[in-house]
């Protein structure tokens, strides 16, 4: 019943973090984010839950098969994405498909569909709950490194294809064995968001944001 | 006679919800995220991460809200969620972290509202004082293991009692108990220049302890939460 009387110093402690309490509303753009995230949820109400437990359960079996496949799939897309630039050296950021030369977007009309013809194909990226941060910046790194400023979006499932999942580019996934998009959101300053949706589902399943530049 | 618009308590919106009210979660959260936000804060340590938790226990939250058996205040159960899914997050990073993180690394030095100050301090050298001092503070608290840090938010910063700290961290109040106070035993050693500073003369040196403006009570008799805006 009876504890210890706090020593001057824990006094002083307790006085200092109560001092350091954060006392601000939450900000706009996370009140803007979570709004969305549950505005995603009641649309998908009516899909079964994802049960980001279970998920964790099961990784830990796959952790290290999934990391070392998320290794194989990056370099494996992002060589296959700069072998039409010369090898993926810094000075080929600017070449086009067409053989290495200098023809940026000659061949885009200047429509949306122009996008889609830039977009690059290939296997999905694989990403585990396990390891989703670490991934999703090593996969930007890769990104940046590969010196490409092409969008990338390999060949997204169609139950893909129709999910709002607003601006940003777009990256199919596996995560954790299903089908997903992962989305880049435009940088803000030196961090970008990127969030991932599942196919058949309109909320944000998981989300990361990751210092650039 | 007067037709009182009744407002439906948190327990009523979270059966609603269950129920399939679309408009009642949104409602529900929106009462409790500002505390919420400042609990995840700081538990993360900053605001990407803290915005990441929340997400997650907010997802988490909406999809689970079906198992809430009445046992404890919502409230509190919007809380555990909240706080476990920040620990989740903290020891996910832990096992995986092989290098400090980028985010850990730039909090230092541009993220205002971790060391916001919204005090109206008029005197700009007690002001950046203070800030310098509140980061000390942040930096102290973010070495310690995750779940004296959690219990330290919840009971030193964001006053809660014990037994209610307990109850969001799921585990017996002796055990917050020991953790707030090998938390603080470890803050009052990483701390010391402040607190040496504080036993002399407070309002003279230059980091010093601010004098806080109610005193904090013992740890079983909580401040109260703040209020909700």
């Amino acid at each position: 019943m009876s504890d210890p009387e706090p020593t001057p110093a824990e006094e002083q402690v307790r006085r200092l973090l109560a001092d350091a309490r954060h006392d601000e509303p939450m900000p706009a753009e996370v009140v803007d984010r979570l709004d969305r995230v549950l505005a995603g949820l009641d649309l998908g109400r009516p899909t079964p839950p994802v049960d980001l437990a279970a998920r964790r359960r099961r990784r830990t079996a796959r952790t290290l098969l999934v990391a070392a496949s998320a290794v194989v799939v990056l370099a494996v897309g992002f060589t296959q994405l700069d072998l039409g630039g010369g090898g993926g050296d810094a000075g080929s950021a600017q070449r086009s498909e067409a053989g290495g030369a200098s023809a940026p977007q000659s061949d885009v009309d200047g429509d949306s569909a122009g996008d889609r013809s830039q977009l690059a194909t290939g296997p999905p990226v694989v990403l585990s709950s396990a390891g989703f941060g670490t991934e999703v910046r090593a996969l930007l790194a890769a990104k940046q490194g590969s010196a490409s400023a092409r969008p990338i979006v390999p060949s997204l499932p169609p139950a893909c294809a129709d999910l709002a999942v607003g601006p940003g580019e777009r990256l199919a996934v596996q995560y954790d064995g299903e089908p997903g998009v992962l989305v880049l959101r435009p940088p803000s300053g030196d961090r970008q968001r990127v969030d991932l949706y599942l196919c058949g589902e309109t909320a944000v399943v998981r989300s990361s944001t990751v210092a650039v530049g | 006679m007067s037709e009182a618009q009744h407002e439906p308590t948190d327990a009523e919106l979270l059966a609603a919800h269950v129920g399939g009210d679309p408009d009642a979660f949104g409602r529900l959260f929106a009462r409790h995220r500002d505390r919420l936000w400042a609990v995840a804060l700081r538990t993360m340590g900053n605001r990407d991460d803290a915005a990441d938790g929340l997400q997650d226990g907010l997802v988490a939250a909406y999809r689970r809200a079906g198992t809430f058996r009445g046992d404890s205040a919502v409230t509190t159960w919007l809380h555990r969620v909240v706080v476990n899914a920040c620990l989740d997050r903290l020891r996910a990073a832990k096992v995986r972290r092989a290098e400090p993180l980028p985010d850990d690394l730039d909090e230092r030095g541009d993220r205002g509202s971790l060391r916001s100050a919204t005090d109206e301090v008029a005197d700009p050298a007690d002001h950046a004082s203070r800030t310098e001092q509140r980061a000390m503070v942040l930096d102290a608290l973010r070495t310690l293991p995750e779940e004296q840090r959690a219990a330290l938010v919840l009971v030193d910063m964001e006053g809660y009692p014990v037994a209610e700290a307990a109850a969001i961290l799921d585990c017996a109040v002796g055990t917050v108990k020991s953790r707030c106070s090998r938390g603080r035993a470890r803050l009052a050693e990483l701390l010391a220049p402040l607190l040496d500073a504080a036993e002399g003369d407070p309002h003279d040196t230059p980091a010093r302890n601010p004098v806080a403006s109610t005193p904090v009570e013992p740890t079983d008799a909580p401040r109260g939460p703040p209020a909700t805006g």
